[in-house]
């Protein structure tokens, strides 16, 4: 130590059996790769992956429901055509009774292949058209105003937390934390893996990151654990070069904060940083004035939003294809829209919608769910009526596929029921 | 005066503010002493233990003078608060529009805009008076108590009432008696929106704020209170309510006005509004509620692990004075066994605050400070649920990312609003900022001991790297586990 304490950051990092093996395995990696710094942190469950679609998103024109003739009277400018007409609208079938919207065809595989299901009218219980508040009940898990003020994420990631938890355990790619992460202390919002390094003098970086190392080596605090967790985690992300980053299976992610996020996400799991939990928003699915139909027909922007959905999640499907047994995406939005559409070629805000699973250990069946019919004798106040609970989708998820053992935390007033997501 | 011109008024106001606030701010930043002698040596030093627990940090030259008077006098001092002045506060809180603004005016910030704008004041004030007081132990218990009674700035019209919270319940009973804070919590329109008393009423009772109050803010848990309770508590507190000035008001057709029985005893009145006014008589007088409340004082003064001990002898203090909070402050921390309370971690808010004040920075009530503590999940008034920020280390330990860039940003002027004095403080302890020695006394200034040689090592091998500014390397200080812990 006399001539030299601090050599350079890898030698105060602790030794780990990566550290002798990386020298070997580095030129077989690509560029971008880091090395495996640690086990991943005794993490047995799924990463999640949980994307909102921010806005109220047209179930109806996602996962079209051509059998039911009500749909066509409805929407009169807006339906897409069935799946036997020539209509350049006509959706992809799923069954005998949902379309896939034609601009989601890259989905559409993993559909019929049993790695992506849809559950169709479904949400929260509790009626609520304004944006914020139907976000804000979704994200709590609650049934209405009063109830927890923290998020479902948040419970369950405080209830399953120990002491040996990633640093990068939870992120909201956000500036700021989604309401669905509250009451998890540790979460991160950032909106790129970039923004996790340590400040000060970019040139330094690893000397500081070195010094903090062996500040906190026998401290004998309880912070040592973290502390050094924190440095590797650091060192990892040094490693990760955004940029270099090539999917695998020539996936290609939109140059999006959606496309964006879903891609440093996947390179965050196939990194084995402890990653959890990984939330991202996709939106603004608003779409009250002129929605449009189809891309093909180059109006509105409804058509974009949905291909971005699609492209960006089978991209993330390709980029992982290796990785998807231990990955489940799910993805919802606060409400779907009126059945009935408008007078200015959109649709108001409504009530029941769609959610999507995705892992290679979902149910076969694409679309699940008791379908309410759209008659209009049958609609709760113009929208379409649930079904099924939203958190016994989330609740089956936890319970099938990761550590929660008590949904009772996570979703206090709720009694679970699953609904045959997740293969058993 | 609607609400158009009075914002256009109030801008006016900032407008020609603006220029001031800076005098002002300048103006009251206190001087630093023309010597800083920190404490040397490995010990603790127990006058640097005692204002680790009693204030929010040390200023420097601040052990030096609490040792000078004695600690037992300097303990008085601050339980006698008000004899503190306190004008240097005052004038840097005259540029918040909201500090002294009516409920009614509060509530008419109505777009999620003019809420922040609120909620920020708050934050900011929050901030401003736990760095700059001379009342420290004061502040230290208006942080406690609005834990304790916990309301989220987040839930509709908290945002706008909590300020009136904060003026009305918390402040003026922070060194008052516990009970006179209960009751006034009880009519706090803030707390009677965020747990929900707001929507009690006889047809559809909402039992959230009865649960709380005995679960949280009085008995505890483990207080003896059955579920039979909660419902029974919950109707006597139907009715209360708020007007739409963001007042409390008693609306006798929501109440219940059959026979109640809580804890053993019957409740029922002819007005309706004395109800409640019993259950928190009867909460009051319970022997749970001391112990809950004493044993929460203890784990924030004392330890994560309160000792019985010291606990015991809170509830004598607070038994033989009715609930009078001081008393059982100067049981606390006179007892013998103070003295060896083991390290409590700084949580991301007192961390900040600590350094502020140990180094006399300068925080001028800029936003990215709290925007900052809200990233590392303790922005004030940021808790959602209603037990208040936990207290113990173990919930502490995640993002230590985070705390360490606060130590260096703070350092390094990276945190809007604030700006630390590296060089003035060199001057006062008579070392050159780029010379070993500067180390050593910063060592002892944040820490309050020497530095230990592998600190030293450790610390004086970065800063002798070519471009690492002496600023980067005393964040690393602050960054360093000892600063961590209080």
């Amino acid at each position: 130590m006399a001539e030299k304490p601090l050599l350079s950051r890898r030698d105060m990092l602790k030794a780990t059996a990566a550290v002798s093996t990386y020298a070997a395995m580095q030129t077989i990696w690509p560029s971008w790769m880091p090395r495996l710094a640690f086990a991943q942190n005794g993490v047995s469950g799924d990463v999640l992956v949980c994307i909102f679609l921010r806005g109220g998103a047209d179930a109806l024109n996602m996962i079209v429901p051509f059998g039911d003739d009500d749909y066509y009277r409805a929407r009169a400018t807006l339906a897409l055509g069935r799946p036997d007409s020539n209509d350049d609208s006509r959706v992809l079938a799923l069954n005998d009774f949902f379309g896939l919207n034609p601009d989601m065809i890259a989905l559409y595989d993993l559909f019929t292949a049993g790695h992506l299901t849809a559950i169709h009218a479904v949400g929260a219980p509790k009626v609520s058209r304004s944006h914020f508040e139907a976000m804000d009940l979704l994200e709590r898990g609650t049934d209405g105003e009063s109830g927890a003020t923290t998020g479902w994420l948040g419970r369950h990631l405080q209830a399953t937390s120990t002491p040996q938890d990633s640093p990068l355990r939870a992120i909201g790619w956000d500036e700021k934390l989604p309401t669905s992460l509250r009451g998890y202390v540790s979460a991160n919002a950032f909106r790129s893996i970039t923004d996790f390094h340590l400040h000060g003098d970019e040139t330094q970086s690893d000397r500081m990151a070195a010094a903090l190392s062996t500040l906190y080596n026998n401290s004998e605090s309880p912070l040592d654990a973290a502390a050094a967790a924190t440095i590797e985690t650091l060192d990892t992300v040094g490693r990760i070069d955004v940029d270099a980053y090539i999917p695998a299976n020539d996936a290609v992610y939109s140059e999006t904060d959606f496309g964006r996020a879903l891609k440093q996400t996947a390179a965050l799991i196939k990194a084995d940083v402890g990653l959890e939990v990984s939330c991202i928003d996709l939106g603004n699915f608003d779409t009250h004035i002129t929605q449009g139909v189809t891309v093909h027909e180059g109006v509105g922007f409804f058509p974009g939003l949905v291909t971005e959905f699609a492209t960006n999640l089978r991209a993330f499907h390709d980029d992982l294809l290796n990785e998807m047994d231990r990955v489940t995406v799910v993805a919802m939005s606060e409400f779907g829209r009126r059945v009935q559409e408008n007078g200015a070629g959109g649709t108001d805000h409504g009530h029941g919608g769609v959610m999507y699973v995705m892992g290679s250990h979902v149910s076969n069946t694409p679309v699940i769910g008791e379908w309410p019919g759209l008659n209009p004798n049958f609609l709760a106040d113009g929208d379409l009526e649930i079904t099924t609970d939203y958190r016994d989708v989330l609740g089956e998820i936890l319970t099938m596929r990761t550590e929660q053992t008590d949904l009772g935390i996570v979703f206090p007033e709720h009694t679970y029921r699953p609904v045959g997501v997740i293969e058993s | 005066m609607n609400r158009l011109t009075r914002r256009a008024f109030l801008s006016a106001i900032t407008l020609s503010a603006a220029g001031c606030a800076s005098a002002i701010n300048s103006y009251t930043q206190p001087d630093l002493p023309s010597v800083v002698l920190p404490p040397t040596g490995v010990e603790r030093d127990p006058v640097a233990h005692l204002l680790n627990r009693a204030t929010y940090g040390p200023r420097p030259g601040q052990i030096a003078r609490v040792r000078a008077i004695g600690r037992d006098s300097w303990l008085e001092q601050q339980l006698d608060y008000t004899s503190i002045d306190e004008d240097t506060v005052t004038l840097r809180l005259r540029r918040f529009d909201t500090l002294r603004m009516k409920p009614r005016d509060l509530l008419s910030f109505r777009s999620r805009a003019d809420r922040r704008y609120v909620r920020d004041e708050l934050a900011a004030m929050t901030l401003v008076r736990a760095v700059y007081s001379e009342r420290q132990l004061y502040e230290v218990m208006v942080g406690f108590w609005s834990d304790h009674f916990n309301i989220y700035h987040f839930k509709g019209d908290t945002a706008n009432l909590k300020t009136v919270d904060d003026r009305e319940v918390i402040r003026p009973h922070a060194l008052g008696n516990f009970g006179d804070m209960l009751r006034a919590s009880a009519h706090s329109p803030a707390m009677l929106v965020y747990l929900d008393n707001v929507a009690n009423e006889k047809s559809h009772p909402n039992e959230n704020y009865a649960r709380e109050i005995m679960e949280l803010h009085t008995l505890g848990v483990d207080g003896g209170y059955t579920e039979h309770d909660i419902k029974e508590v919950a109707r006597c507190f139907t009715g209360w309510s708020i007007n739409e000035r963001g007042e409390f008001i008693f609306i006798s057709n929501w109440h219940d006005f059959d026979e109640k029985r809580v804890l053993g005893h019957i409740i029922r009145s002819d007005d309706g509004v004395s109800d409640g006014d019993r259950v928190l008589d009867i909460l009051l007088e319970h022997p749970a509620t001391p112990r809950f409340v004493c044993t929460k004082l203890v784990r924030r003064l004392v330890a994560d692990d309160p000792p019985e001990s010291i606990v015991d002898a809170a509830v004598r203090a607070w038994r033989g004075n009715n609930g009078d909070i001081a008393p059982v402050l100067r049981a606390i921390f006179t007892h013998p066994e103070f003295e060896t309370a083991p390290p409590k971690l700084k949580r991301p808010y007192e961390l900040l605050v600590s350094l502020l004040r140990v180094t006399n920075a300068s925080y001028n009530g800029d936003n990215g400070a709290i925007n900052r503590l809200d990233q590392l999940g303790h922005r004030p008034f940021g808790w959602p649920t209603p037990d208040g920020f936990p207290d113990t280390a173990l919930e502490w330990t995640g993002n230590q990312l985070g705390r360490w860039n606060l130590m260096i940003d703070a350092f390094t002027g990276s945190l809007p609003g604030i700006n630390i004095d590296v060089e003035a403080l060199a001057d006062v302890g008579r070392v050159h900022i780029d010379d070993v020695e500067a180390l050593n006394y910063f060592g002892r200034l944040l820490l309050k001991r020497d530095l230990l040689p592998n600190e030293v090592m450790i610390l004086r091998d970065v800063a002798e790297t070519d471009t690492l500014q002496a600023r980067e390397v005393l964040g690393l200080l602050a960054a360093s586990p000892a600063f961590q812990w209080r």
